[in-house]
């Protein structure tokens, strides 16, 4: 069933393929993307909120002699990934409905492919199928960074992608071993996930080359270039820059939650002992992107560069949360990958749209676009109160949940976390201020005079009043969304060192207990 | 006393005798037509039909068990099987260059042809062989049939001067593989593989004439197969060659003298004897580091070609080791096999590409001719890309399984360092196989650029291997299945 998901942008891909005439082209990706939302909508409704199992899980044989298999499946961390990803689909197509005139056919076979792998890495409960949507990810996004960017467009693209396999070729590495000793401690070869918790993988404490350790780094590797974390981060403000705006969505609004997506799913449950040893330092790092993040953002003179830079401070937030190990943090850093997918595509759109209309995203020039922009000021305000998580809209709950999981985990941290807070809003309406208060600046009147200033048209409203909906909406009744990671959250938590996940058809294994060195 | 050959032994090496007798078809009608060249497309259906009644005498050796020939000299398993089938496609698949590409077509097919399918017949020889002298017999017949497979060019210069390189190294290495024959012939009293092993289970002490014996034959094959620091004459011979011959080498003699280096390593002959072991390893993490590193300071893409298959030899190296040391039952033969499998599909449907860009004789195709492919031929460069990435090793491609199962058979004996080098260098090969791609993709067209031709079987080329590296990358459950299966006996 959950495969139907995956199965969706790849029919519409080859629609988009063979379809003869151009410009209808968008209409079949809107179709298309539109059914996979509904189908995930479906996937919603019909998933069981009180049951911490893998659900729709289909299985199949793939390389028997590695004991590799197509396995797909969703609990409740995944299932809300999904739903995000499904979502922004339709709105990134809308948002790329003028702007791209050059090879329209290419760039939405591309979108739909990336759609695809990104849900398949979401869904998948064998590593090597994970590792194969996780590589075959970039690929699309390579196309898109590198035919419809900007300037120093290959620059970009070759390092987000050099970037991005440095970190995950060693984790193949890892995933080799472990299927090795999987043969040797369950006695026949697995590349399961659900097997792979239940290994006990040696541990030496304080020491570089235990095997539990060298694994660890390598995971920890390929997950932090994608979140990204502090000091791996630096391919990201480049792929966001030069991106279209519908590639930069797609960065700040999915891609990046792979990388926590793998921290919360393989790293953290499968090297529990390392887990508890060294969360301090993804603690540290995670505040560091914070406060580094928000730093440079302030400092930036390129629109989207801003943005770029807030993402690594939000994802910052991610990280720590996670890394608090307890139900607030996991909580708030599970809700926060939602609130970053939809306040930071939020505000990549909104650049783009500006963008679309001026070519041009220095803040300098830029200066009371209120009076000539009223109903796009309003809404890139609404957006940047979510943004700097003003209560009521939907930052304020991730925000709040994470810093006071982070607080429970260690104050020192908090209070370092508490000060991004400050500085996420200084960067935002500084930001703001410059760019839609004050008088308007000459280059604006200029631009107005050409009469490319016009307000929002029918279709990016529809597109940002959804996204304004869903800011309040998940602001005011964080339950509505909640509820579905709960379960699986709290599972995490309780069984931190013996973590374990069992499908909904099979019978309870009983955990075995790891590392207990 | 029994028969030398039985009707048996013929009926085994029938498809080597197919293989020689359609050869001589081109060239015979060629001579008696008063030395005028038959049509091209006559000439490649001949040859065409040569190698369809070879493969089907192959297809009737028996895959499941060990059949001996000759005395013992010829051996026929699941294995070679395989290995001879994809010998003969490739030899057929190159043939569809050699009659589209300049360097080739029109004049001298027929002797081009002749040539080719002798070095196919002495490669059948070299992987059938139990015997060293047998080896180095098939080994020559293919070495000589290639030197002049270079020298026949229409180019004039770099193809003189590539046959030369090509001629004079590659007999030193013969020389020395024959030396090494000689020196493993003293202690043991015979060239027969089973005679050699029984000689180290039994009589072997650090014997180190026989040692140095082995060590000269295992360099005379790196030689073969341009593993570092026997690999210099591959760029320049890759270039200067004729685009078919090039694939030709690329594809067919790498597996052939792969699956040799599998014989006399893998099958644990040199079982008790470490430190070659200790060298290869070296070896093997040498040519994948100094192919990928030079590979990216290439422009001209036969050169860049060149390059990224003496790493992908580092790759294969690895997997020979492992098949080497590991117990009977290791993944390490049919890792290699596959791999094999998976990188001669590529590279043929590669240098099918560069066939398409060559207009003149004189013409070295370089990555720059590849900009705007995509806005003249999306297909074409879409196919390419494909080709490209399963060389850079990206999933779901067969190239990524190749890698998947030489690192998993690596890792399976703790040889972690030869594991991580390799992954290093596929992350150093990303940046020089996604080159092209930006060409094709994201950059406009320049004047003076090479114009892309649409030759039919070339094209077909590009489509069969981007075909086999998606499926096998698909299948390759079952394609390893089949592999493992085979290499069992």
């Amino acid at each position: 069933m959950i495969s139907t998901i995956l199965v969706i942008p790849l029919i519409t891909a080859l629609i988009i393929a063979i379809s003869p005439k151009e410009k209808y082209i968008r209409y079949w990706a809107l179709l298309g993307s539109s059914c996979g939302f509904l189908f995930s909508l479906f996937l919603l409704t019909s998933f069981n909120a009180d049951s911490a199992q893998l659900q729709f899980v289909e299985k199949m044989q793939w390389i028997p002699s590695f004991g590799i298999q197509y396995f797909v499946g969703i609990d409740g961390i995944s299932l809300s990934l999904v739903v995000l990803t499904s979502f922004l689909s339709p709105i990134l197509i809308l948002g790329s409905w003028e702007s791209i005139k050059n090879r329209t056919r290419a760039y939405y076979l591309n979108l739909m492919l990336l759609q695809s792998m990104m849900l398949g890495s979401f869904v998948a409960l064998d590593m090597i199928l994970f590792y194969c949507f996780w590589e075959l990810s970039l690929i699309p996004m390579y196309f898109l960074i590198g035919i419809w960017g900007g300037k120093k467009r290959i620059y970009a693209t070759i390092k987000f992608f050099i970037f991005t396999m440095f970190g995950s070729v060693f984790m193949l590495i890892s995933i080799v071993a472990l299927i090795f000793y999987a043969k040797s401690q369950l006695g026949y070869y697995s590349a399961s996930i659900l097997d792979f918790y239940q290994l006990s993988i040696p541990y030496i404490k304080n020491s570089w080359v235990s095997p539990q350790t060298l694994m660890f780094i390598s995971f920890c590797l390929a997950f932090a270039i994608k979140v990204p974390m502090f000091p791996v981060h630096t391919w990201l403000p480049d792929a966001h820059t030069e991106a279209p705006t519908a590639g930069s969505v797609i960065l700040a609004g999915v891609m990046l939650k792979m990388g926590t997506y793998g921290f919360l799913r393989f790293a953290i449950p499968m090297f529990p002992d390392l887990v508890n040893d060294w969360s301090w330092l993804f603690l540290y790092l995670g505040v560091i992107g914070v406060i580094y993040g928000s730093l440079v953002a302030m400092v930036q003179t390129d629109m989207k560069k801003l943005v770029a830079y807030s993402s690594v401070a939000h994802m910052g937030y991610v990280v720590m949360g996670m890394f608090t190990i307890n139900e607030f943090g996991l909580t708030g850093s599970v809700y926060q990958m939602l609130n970053h997918g939809i306040s930071t595509g939020a505000l990549f759109l909104l650049v783009g749209m500006i963008y679309d209309r001026t070519h041009n995203r220095n803040i300098g020039d830029y200066g009371g676009l209120a009076k000539l922009m009223p109903i796009f000021t309003i809404l890139f305000f609404i957006v940047t109160m979510s943004s700097i998580a003003v209560p009521g809209t939907n930052g304020f709950i991730g925000e709040y949940l994470i810093l006071m999981g982070s607080f429970l985990a260690s104050p020192v941290i908090g209070l370092f976390a508490i000060t991004g807070v400050i500085l996420g809003a200084v960067y935002m309406l500084w930001l703001f201020k410059r760019v839609f208060l004050g008088q308007v600046s000459a280059y604006l009147e200029n631009q107005n005079k050409e009469g490319v200033l016009k307000d929002l048209s029918l279709r990016e409203s529809i597109i940002m009043f959804s996204l304004v909906f869903l800011i309040f909406w998940m602001g005011i009744f964080p339950n509505h969304f909640l509820k579905y990671s709960k379960v699986s959250i709290k599972h995490l938590t309780d069984n931190a060192a013996t973590y374990y996940l069992e499908t909904n058809d099979a019978k309870k294994v009983s955990a075995v207990t790891k590392g207990t060195m | 006393m029994e028969n030398l050959v039985s009707i048996k032994d013929i009926g085994l090496i029938s498809p080597l005798i197919a293989i020689f007798l359609t050869s001589l078809v081109p060239i015979t009608i060629k001579v008696l037509r008063g030395n005028k060249e038959q049509k091209a497309f006559t000439v490649l259906v001949e040859a065409l039909l040569g190698l369809g009644v070879a493969i089907s005498l192959i297809g009737f050796q028996a895959s499941d068990n060990i059949v001996s020939a000759f005395m013992g000299s010829l051996l026929f398993d699941g294995g070679t099987k395989i290995v001879s089938i994809a010998l003969c496609l490739l030899a057929g698949l190159s043939l569809f260059i050699s009659t589209e590409n300049i360097n080739t077509r029109g004049n001298k097919l027929s002797e081009h042809v002749f040539l080719i399918l002798n070095s196919l017949a002495g490669m059948l020889i070299m992987i059938w062989a139990n015997d060293l002298i047998i080896v180095f017999i098939g080994l020559e017949i293919m070495s000589l049939a290639l030197y002049m497979l270079v020298a026949l060019s229409h180019e004039p210069k770099y193809a003189k001067e590539a046959a030369f390189k090509y001629f004079i190294l590659g007999s030193v290495a013969s020389a020395i593989f024959l030396y090494g024959v000689a020196l493993i012939f003293g202690p043991v009293g015979s060239t027969y593989f089973d005679h050699i092993i029984q000689f180290i289970n039994t009589d072997y002490a650090n014997n180190y004439v026989f040692l140095i014996g082995c060590f000269l034959c295992i360099v005379g094959m790196l030689f073969k197969v341009s593993i570092f620091p026997f690999h210099a004459w591959a760029p320049d011979v890759y270039q200067g060659a004729p685009t078919a011959v090039t694939a030709f080498m690329s594809t067919a003699v790498k597996m052939a003298s792969f699956t040799v280096l599998l014989r006399i390593i893998g099958t644990g002959m040199l079982g008790e004897i470490g430190d070659i072991y200790g060298i290869l390893e070296w070896l093997a993490v040498l040519s994948i580091v100094v192919g990928n590193l030079a590979a990216i300071l290439q422009n001209n893409i036969k050169r860049l070609l060149a390059y990224s298959s003496i790493a992908h030899s580092g790759y294969l190296l690895i997997g020979v080791i492992v098949a080497g040391i590991g117990p009977q039952d290791n993944f390490g033969y049919s890792a290699t096999l596959f791999y094999l499998l998976a990188y001669v599909v590529v590279s043929m449907g590669l240098l099918s590409l560069v066939s398409l860009l060559e207009n003149t004789e004189e013409s070295f195709v370089s990555v720059n001719d590849l900009r705007g492919l995509s806005r003249k031929k999306p297909v074409l460069s879409v196919f390419i890309a494909v080709l490209l990435l399963s060389l850079a090793g990206i999933p779901p491609l067969a190239g990524f399984f190749g890698k998947f199962f030489i690192f998993a058979a690596a890792v399976d004996l703790g040889l972690f360092w030869l594991a991580f080098w390799g992954v290093m260098g596929s992350l150093i090969s990303i940046y020089y196989y996604l080159r092209p791609i930006v060409m094709m993709f994201m950059k406009e067209e320049e004047e003076g650029q090479e114009e892309v031709q649409m030759d039919f079987l070339s094209y077909l080329n590009i489509f069969i291997a981007v075909v086999f590296a998606i499926a096998i990358g698909i299948y390759s459950g079952d394609s390893f299945e089949l592999v493992n299966f085979a290499s069992k006996f």
